[in-house]
Order: structure tokens, then C-alpha cells, then sequence
């Protein structure tokens, strides 16, 4: 099960934070939510990951078109506090190039 | 000294957190498994079960479902999928990283990269994977 508690900051900086397992189950789910953001206007995306404890390749593919969407639309996309197992999954696919993960929230921008 | 594990379940997303709770009760009867072998080895496993359960054909009437033999070794982690599906053909040699900007297409190759050795075949009525992690600190003390 995954849960998102997000937020949007003062600076209009929208922030995501997906709490449990991010798989073929949840991806969808947090497609939905940068979706649900960037119509809202809100294109400058943290996605917040101290509470996920595990990405597949499906959740790394919501989070690759989540980028190019809200790149599309003007805005970015950044990861924050990426867990073990995500910085090692993000070496492993070379994908640290493209989703440079900083280490807290507030210098993702 | 080896320990073994196993599940049966049926190919659907659900039966993800059963792999999960298996791989917990690895963690927890070897507690002395390297963090990032286990990373290696429970990325890979839910890679190849997130394939068999978005990919598999029923062979027949009978809906797909899948075994998951794990065994845990001083040397190695090693874990074997078998499922009653129609053979797929999988090529795991062509299985490559998309490019960076691609949504998907990844989950093979990650297993491939997390591994130390990944094997398809189809059987006689299934298809058959296996996944090997040489585990670190084996590795470490053979140095």
C-alpha cells in the first residue's frame, strides 16, 4: 500500500511525498498525482522520497514521465532525500544523470 | 548451511507484498546479509515476478500462477521463478536500458544489471528463471 502526503510550499514549489513501496501498483498512482499537479499550475515538482522504501522499474518510469511532463509545461522535476535502495536502483539504471536526487526538500529548487 | 524458502501465488500484482514479506523472513533468519546484496537481490526478484505478473498467457484454462524458491547461502543468494504460463521466449541478452527519457522498458535490464547471473527458460509447461547474488561479504573474505 502507498500513501501520498503532499504539499505545496510557500514558493509554489508543489512536493510529493509517496510513503510505502513504489511498483507496478503505486506508479500509476503517483502519475496521477504529478498529473493532478501540473493542470493545478503547479509544474516545479520535489518528489519526496525519505518515506518510500522501494522503487521497480515502474515507479522509476512514473518518475521519468513526470519530468519530461512538467518539463514540458515550463517546470522541473527533482527527487529529495532518495532512500538505499532508490539511489542504488537510480545507479544501476544511470538514471542518477537525469534525476539528480539532492538531499533534502528545501535544495531541490 | 543453506536456507530455504518458497511461496506459491497466483501472477497478480497483489502477490508483490508476499515477495516482500518472503524476502523479510530471509533478512530476518541471516541477519548478517550485506544491505546492498539484499538490495540487488529483492529488486531483481520483484522485476522478474512484476514481468511473469504483467506479461504472462494462461497455457490453458487454469489462470497463471507462479512457485518462488529462494535459497540463502554463506556465498550466495539464489532464487528460482517456475510458472504454469505459456512459454514467453524471453531473450534476456536483448534485454538493454532504453534511452534515459524512455517511461518504461527497464525492469529486465535492472534485473540483469543487479545480478551476478539471470537465466530464462522455457520448460515443459512453464517458464522457468533463475536469479544469483554472490553475496559481498562472501566475496570480501575470499580476498
Amino acid at each position: 500500500m502507498i500513501e501520498f502526503n503532499n504539499e505545496t510550499l510557500a514558493t509554489g514549489v508543489g512536493v510529493i511525498r509517496p510513503v510505502g513501496r513504489l511498483n507496478m501498483v503505486s506508479a500509476p498512482h503517483l502519475g496521477a498525482n504529478i498529473d493532478s499537479l501540473i493542470s493545478d499550475g503547479t509544474v516545479r515538482l520535489v518528489v519526496d522520497l525519505a518515506g518510500t522504501d522501494f522503487i521497480d522499474s515502474s515507479g522509476l518510469g512514473a518518475l521519468i514521465t513526470g519530468l519530461k511532463k512538467t518539463r514540458q509545461a515550463g517546470g522541473d522535476l527533482r527527487l529529495a532525500n532518495p532512500t538505499a535502495q532508490i539511489t542504488a536502483v537510480l545507479e544501476m539504471t544511470n538514471l542518477n544523470k537525469v534525476l539528480q536526487p539532492v538531499s533534502s526538500v528545501g535544495g531541490a529548487y | 548451511m543453506s536456507r530455504q524458502f518458497s511461496l506459491r501465488a497466483a501472477a497478480v500484482p497483489e502477490s508483490l507484498e508476499l515477495i516482500h514479506q518472503l524476502l523479510e523472513d530471509v533478512w530476518e533468519g541471516e541477519p548478517g546479509i550485506e544491505p546492498m546484496d539484499r538490495i540487488r537481490f529483492e529488486t531483481a526478484l520483484i522485476e522478474v515476478a512484476s514481468n511473469i505478473i504483467e506479461h504472462s498467457q494462461p497455457a490453458g484454462t487454469d489462470p497463471v500462477r507462479f512457485v518462488l524458491a529462494v535459497e540463502c547461502e554463506p556465498e550466495r543468494l539464489y532464487a528460482e521463478f517456475t510458472d504454469n504460463a505459456k512459454p514467453a521466449g524471453i531473450d534476456l541478452a536483448a534485454a538493454g536500458l532504453p534511452e534515459d527519457m524512455s517511461g518504461s522498458g527497464r525492469g529486465l535490464a535492472l534485473a540483469k544489471v543487479a545480478l551476478d547471473q539471470f537465466s530464462y527458460a522455457k520448460e515443459d509447461g512453464g517458464n522457468r528463471w533463475t536469479l544469483l547474488c554472490r553475496r559481498k561479504s562472501a566475496a570480501n573474505a575470499t580476498h
